[in-house]
């Protein structure tokens, strides 16, 4: 490693950084290049944010969300809905609904959707971590999250199947026309999908 | 109508209209394999006159990517791009729908669901998807009822979208399929009547919850053996369509010109059938050279001469179209991939002298 690093630094970054996706050897190589113009503790300082990224980060034992603390920030948190907890896909899924800053409970991180495409049955998911919670007794209410996809369909499915013999509300994120979206704008999908989804008034 | 030798690119041109309406070709499924060889990418560019005014169209791969342009701007969402350039096509392996097996009479209704209702293409992609999903559960072993429900519970939901799709579509078929065929067939005995069904639903009308909880019984039903064999074996997937000439069936009965004549019959229908609903998709004839006796071929120029719609023919050799309809056709022949012959006017004025070929043709007409 070391010798081939000496021969050519250069090539060696662009290499490393042209693993991150969507960076590209032309973006690589102009990220280097930018490196190399900047202060040396510029390169010193990302390197090192890369790495306590890995070291720090670890996951909630509860919310099983990537965390640099456990519990997590959310699940600390006094002021949130105890009773109330949205599950969602991806731990970037939480960061989307935060913003939305309309979900005042916690959440559960599934860390996929169930495929057995992909060898990922319930038991590769954090659905038991997901049971525990329940059984505990302090939800009331479960929000799933997951993608309006045939695998987060049949992951939302699957769910709502063990989770409603044990006594707690199972309801699912509404799907279907984008807000700012005129109707007469909105694609057929999404028409019809909030038609599926429409309300009693 | 586009002629000239084999192998000078008449089918490529017809291809690249395809492409544009399905963003699929009806030659290899393979992007990489449009691509020709030694070139980087690949691109069709267009002009549709159509139902929603004057739109460009341009598709483009690089590489594995591909590019969609509508009007200068990428489209919001695939449906609008379909809303553009609806196409049907016909191929002389399209007799195959009558002769052959129920996954080609599967694989031509759902391309003429699709033209007829283009949000059937998600619900075709997501039941193929939750039908890979359960095979792959039943395959690795581990398929208890508490997994496969879930898989169930969309593949019934999916599945009776698929069915209804179908059954509707092939509904709104049957009528155009007996006036068309009789049409081209003539007087010549086989003019009778065509019968159109679903193997799986009646001539009844379900409506969508129904067939949902009769594919969820026949489901669970089937799971002790599906999961014995490891396969899905109930569902539309497994469907067929059912053609009938005078009461008999047609992939057992019907001779090779009457098959023809019922695959055109039925590509023909189509287009009658998007005519009510206000749209006139293209037709696409790819070789019709040999395929109809000359009255049959007489009479179907002549239904195609009475449509509204653009219609596109290869052949090898024009005389075997006998006359097309003056003024209203389009003759250009293809050498080398180039394109030679008039420039497109618009309907009304009279198109120049043919190049080549047709003048001579023999009259087919009766």
């Amino acid at each position: 490693m070391s010798d081939f690093r000496s021969r050519d630094p250069l090539r060696h970054a662009v290499t490393q950084l042209s693993r991150f996706p969507g960076i590209g050897e032309r973006t690589a190589t102009r990220l280097a290049y930018w490196l190399l113009r900047q202060p040396p503790e510029v390169a010193a300082e990302i390197a090192d944010g890369i790495q306590q990224l890995r070291v720090d980060m670890g996951h909630c034992a509860t919310c099983c969300n990537v965390s640099g603390s456990d519990p997590c920030p959310i699940c600390r948190d006094p002021d949130r809905d105890t009773g109330l907890v949205c599950v969602v896909e991806r731990p970037q899924d939480v960061g989307a609904i935060e913003n939305s800053g309309a979900h005042r409970g916690r959440y559960h991180v599934l860390d996929g959707a169930i495929s057995p495409l992909d060898g990922v049955g319930p038991d590769e998911l954090r659905i038991r971590e997901l049971l525990a919670r329940v059984g505990s007794g302090e939800i009331q209410e479960i929000v799933v999250a997951t993608d309006p996809d045939v695998e987060g369909d049949a992951t939302a499915l699957y769910l709502a199947q063990v989770l409603k013999p044990l006594g707690v509300r199972v309801t699912r994120l509404a799907h279907g026309i984008a807000v700012g979206t005129e109707i007469e704008y909105a694609d057929r999908s999404s028409v019809a999908r909030a038609l599926e989804n429409r309300r009693e008034m | 109508m586009l002629h000239g030798d084999n192998a000078q690119g008449k089918t490529n041109l017809l291809e690249a209209v395809w492409l544009l309406a399905t963003l699929r070709s009806f030659r290899d499924s393979r992007p990489s394999r449009w691509v020709r060889q030694g070139a980087a990418g690949a691109f069709v560019r267009a002009t549709a006159v159509g139902h929603t005014g004057t739109r460009r169209l341009e598709w483009r791969l690089s590489g594995r990517q591909r590019s969609l342009r509508l009007d200068g701007g990428a489209p919001s969402s695939l449906a609008d791009w379909f809303e553009v350039v609806r196409a049907v096509l016909f191929q002389p392996e399209h007799v195959g729908i009558i002769k052959g097996g129920p996954d080609e009479r599967r694989a031509w209704l759902d391309r003429a669901v699709f033209t007829a209702r283009p949000r059937y293409l998600d619900v075709a992609r997501d039941y193929r998807r939750a039908l890979r999903q359960k095979a792959a559960l039943l395959r690795d072993g581990r398929a208890r009822d508490a997994a496969l429900a879930p898989w169930n519970a969309r593949l019934a939901d999916l599945g009776a979208r698929v069915m209804l799709g179908r059954h509707q579509v092939l509904t709104e078929l049957l009528e155009p399929v007996r006036e068309m065929h009789t049409a081209i067939a003539g007087g010549s005995g086989d003019a009778g009547k065509v019968a159109l069904r679903m193997s799986s639903l009646g001539g009844e009308e379900e409506g969508l919850t129904a067939v949902r909880e009769r594919l969820a019984r026949a489901l669970a039903e089937a799971q002790a053996e599906e999961i014995r064999r490891g396969r899905v074996l109930v569902g539309p997937h497994r469907d067929d369509v059912r053609i009938g000439l005078e009461g008999r069936s047609a992939r057992l009965y019907a001779s090779q010109g009457q098959a023809r004549t019922l695959v055109l019959a039925l590509k023909l229908a189509e287009l009658v059938a998007a005519r009510a609903r206000g749209e006139a998709p293209m037709l696409l004839v790819d070789d019709l050279t040999s395929e109809l006796d000359q009255g049959r071929m007489g009479r179907f120029i002549e239904v195609l001469s009475g449509l509204d719609n653009q219609v596109w023919v290869t052949t090898t050799d024009p005389r075997w179209l006998g006359p097309l309809p003056d003024g209203e056709t389009v003759r250009w022949r293809l050498r080398g991939g180039a394109v030679f012959g008039e420039t497109v006017r618009p309907a009304g004025e009279s198109a120049s002298k043919p190049l080549s070929a047709a003048s001579d043709p023999v009259d087919p007409t009766p």
